[in-house]
């Protein structure tokens, strides 16, 4: 995938945050972009697209936990998001769930990305246990929601993100926390945009996230110096976002990426695989990629994303459908050594498949346009409603 | 009592014929019925000529065998999403100021106000006075008599595409028989359920059909709004088909036997189970699974409905609600769903001036019908009334 196409978009106060800790990483790469209610927060915010909502609501100055307000906001000012939408493939969203803009606002945007045709990524921090009621119920109310939408949902627990490093200085913890959520999102983009020595792309990763009913976890290990990998492999092993390797036990599909420099050895890939192998379970479905990054020179990182339960009939189901929309008149494209994505949604939908089952009641007949939308297509399927056999 | 008038509405899901009466306490009996399917209509407009032509004939005989009348000359209702409304305005210099404005002034600011460009393929169905504006004194109901110097007129302007409405028409032709007017389904609609209590406090009407949905907005007695979508019935009927991967025909009589658009909750032992048949396999699937498809559809069309309506800012005016007619309404559940989208009570309407109907075509399916020939009861009545009243009551009904 053209790394062009990716649109990392942070919103709400935490999203942005995470998205600084990316852009800090890295200069080139994807289009970042940081969606907010909050003026100053903005203004601190460091990548160049920023993108100013609900002025007009809120006097510049956020929404203050208020989810309507936050939904309101981005209805007013999709058309200063839409044209980053436009033109990406995959939409990376990363929100901090609990918030006024980031709850509110995020479903808005991932409705305009459908409709848009951008796979969708979202990664979405949860609220701390003492951040109140109020907060963890508005991210719970908004989890499913957000996976009805996204192709793919990796929620992050605050409260097992700072256990590890709870101890530290606030600042310092946050700083931390969000460097940890930026790197592993910036190992996912990388992982789908720059193709491996062992290659995994955005197709095995839907694949991983999508049996697993669209939700999963992810937890990483960081080492460096001589011992880099056994390192890597301990700090993976004993994080909290793995309750000290106890969910991996159980996990029924993980995906790992290891990130390393050029000085990446295939003994070290061994050493972490048969670490992780052997405390997985037999069946476990595992696949793992390798991406050569040279700020990584002497260090490693390992990122998985994983979950306890997981559906292989979803998936084949999914990718039965998938074949059904590409008639194979068109040769499928081989393969190459870059990462493979599926085309964009809109240009599958256009094709034999909507005219020749969806609206065979209206055939011969004017469509009906409102709005922009081909009403003749069931709505349930327009608004990305899952039917229950 | 007057001669008998004939309604036709060529519906989507069916052609229905209506022979009505009017009586001498004013009250119309149907004296004969005819309806026949399928009618090769889709979303209103014809697709299939020879198909519409069959049907209506049908439909025609039969109307003619239960009324033991001749038919020579009918009243159509049309609908479609080419069909929509605009304001317009036009102005005229009273003749004599001091002598107040007369009917002449009245005639010539109507005739201007009627004058609306449109595009070459479009044609104009009703015009509907809305207010006279006397020299900056708005909304005046009736000017006659009134001093000053500049007359406005503030119309609304239903039209449609001149091709589907000749179409329609043409198939009623080719029987012999006139068309002595056409009249826009909502209107009808609004006609046959509405009363002057609820037009006067504000009130909308709308009624999903098999292939459209039409509305028309009332406050204070005068139109506010009037359209129609090419949405409805056919389009819930198509969604259960490909949610279930079943026959149109099928998903047809499942939605009539258990469509509901409150979703129900989720119990994998309350199934529907369609048998197997020739050519069809036979299928299950869950009643939540059922009205979650069928929500996603009416609630979707009921919001659209709502959106106009928000966009011409009637909606602000509506002390008397909604009311829902028209073969949709008989889905279950759908008033609550109506309640939750405009947040005013939703009912279903009941029609007003007509006695003695027989069980089987009492139902919101034939409201438009039964609307039609209200509509043209008045129109006939004030021919031969051709004086002021006459022309009052002409402008209202918008000839």
């Amino acid at each position: 995938m053209n790394q062009h196409k990716v649109c990392i978009m942070g919103i709400g106060g935490g999203g942005g945050k995470i998205i600084d800790r990316i852009s800090a990483l890295s200069a080139d790469g994807p289009v970042l972009v940081v969606v907010n209610t909050d003026i100053r927060a903005l203004e601190d915010a460091s990548p160049s697209r920023k993108i100013k909502i609900g002025q007009i609501r809120t006097g510049g100055s956020g929404t203050g936990g208020n989810v309507e307000l936050g939904r309101l906001s981005a209805e007013d000012d999709i058309d200063k998001i839409k044209p980053y939408l436009k033109n990406a493939e995959l939409l990376i969203l990363v929100v901090a769930l609990g918030g006024g803009t980031g709850t509110g606002a995020t479903q808005v945007i991932l409705e305009q990305a459908k409709r848009d045709g951008c796979h969708i990524l979202c990664f979405v921090t949860t609220p701390f246990t003492f951040e109140g009621e109020t907060r963890i119920d508005c991210a719970k109310k908004a989890l499913p929601d957000l996976c009805k939408v996204s192709d793919a949902v990796i929620s992050i627990p605050n409260d097992l993100l700072f256990e590890s490093i709870g101890r530290n200085k606030m600042s310092q913890a946050f700083i931390k926390a969000d460097e940890t959520v930026g790197t592993a999102i910036r190992s996912i983009w990388k992982l789908i945009t720059h193709p491996g020595y062992i290659n995994l792309d955005f197709a095995d990763l839907l694949y991983t996230v999508r049996g697993a009913g669209g939700a999963c976890s992810l937890a990483y290990g960081a080492g460096k110096g001589h011992n880099k990998a056994q390192n890597a492999i301990n700090e993976l092993l004993e994080s909290c976002l793995t309750k000290q390797s106890t969910l991996l036990a159980v996990a029924k599909v993980a995906m790992i990426s290891i990130v390393g420099g050029e000085d990446l050895t295939i003994k070290e890939v061994g050493d972490i695989m048969g670490k992780l192998n052997s405390i997985f379970s037999k069946d476990t479905h595992v696949s793992m990629g390798t991406i050569i990054d040279d700020a990584w020179r002497n260090k490693i990182m390992i990122t998985i994303i994983f979950s306890d339960s997981w559906n292989s009939k979803i998936v084949v189901e999914e990718k039965s459908n998938v074949q059904k929309e590409e008639p194979s008149l068109i040769p499928l494209p081989q393969k190459t050594t870059g990462a493979k994505i599926p085309k964009k949604r809109k240009e599958a939908q256009s094709g034999l498949r909507l005219d020749a089952n969806i609206k065979k009641r209206f055939d011969g007949v004017n469509p009906t346009i409102l709005y922009g939308e081909d009403m003749d297509i069931p709505a349930f399927k327009r608004h990305g409603i899952k039917i229950p056999e | 009592m007057s001669a008998a008038i004939v309604a036709v509405e060529m519906g989507t899901s069916k052609i229905i014929v209506l022979v009505g009466e009017v009586r001498d306490d004013g009250r119309i009996a149907i004296i004969g019925v005819g309806e026949s399917s399928p009618s090769g209509i889709r979303k209103g407009e014809v697709v299939s000529i020879g198909k519409t032509g069959a049907c209506l004939r049908n439909a025609l005989a039969a109307a003619e065998a239960s009324s033991h009348i001749s038919l020579k000359s009918v009243y159509l209702s049309i609908a479609g999403g080419h069909i929509n409304s605009t304001i317009n305005e036009g102005s005229t210099i009273i003749v004599d100021p001091e002598m107040g404005v007369n009917i002449a002034d009245i005639d010539e600011v109507i005739k201007v106000a009627k004058t609306v460009s449109l595009d070459q393929n479009q044609k104009v169905i009703h015009s509907l006075s809305r207010y006279f504006t006397i020299d900056g004194q708005h909304q005046v109901i009736n000017p006659e008599g009134m001093e000053g110097n500049k007359l406005s007129l503030e119309m609304m302007i239903l039209y449609g595409h001149n091709g589907c409405i000749k179409n329609t028409m043409n198939v009623i032709y080719d029987k012999d028989i006139d068309v002595a007017d056409v009249v826009f389904g909502g209107l009808c609609s609004a006609q046959a359920v509405l009363s002057k209590e609820q037009k006067d406090a504000g009130v909308v009407v709308i009624d999903i059909g098999g292939g459209t949905t039409d509305y028309a907005a009332y406050n204070d007695s005068i139109i506010a709004a009037a359209g129609s979508l090419a949405l409805g019935g056919d389009h819930v009927t198509n969604d259960i088909a490909f949610a279930f991967n079943i026959p149109i025909a099928r998903a047809e009589e499942i939605k009539k036997e258990y469509g509901s658009t409150i979703i129900s909750s989720y119990d994998p032992e309350n199934k529907i189970s369609l048998p197997p048949q020739v050519g069809f396999t036979g299928k299950s699937f869950s009643h939540h699974a059922l009205s979650t498809v069928i929500n996603a559809r009416v609630d979707e069309i009921l919001k659209i409905v709502k959106k106009r309506l928000d966009e011409t800012g009637v909606m602000d005016h509506i002390g008397a609600g909604v009311v829902l007619t028209g073969g949709c309404a008989k889905l279950n559940g759908i008033d609550i769903l109506a309640n939750d989208i405009f947040g005013v009570p939703c009912t279903f309407g009941k029609l007003n001036n007509v006695g003695g109907l027989p069980s089987a075509i009492d139902g919101p399916e034939y409201v438009t019908c039964y609307g039609l020939i209200e509509y043209a009861a008045k129109a006939e009545s004030t021919i031969s009334h051709p004086g002021l009243w006459g022309k009052i009551i002409r402008r209202i009904l918008g000839q």
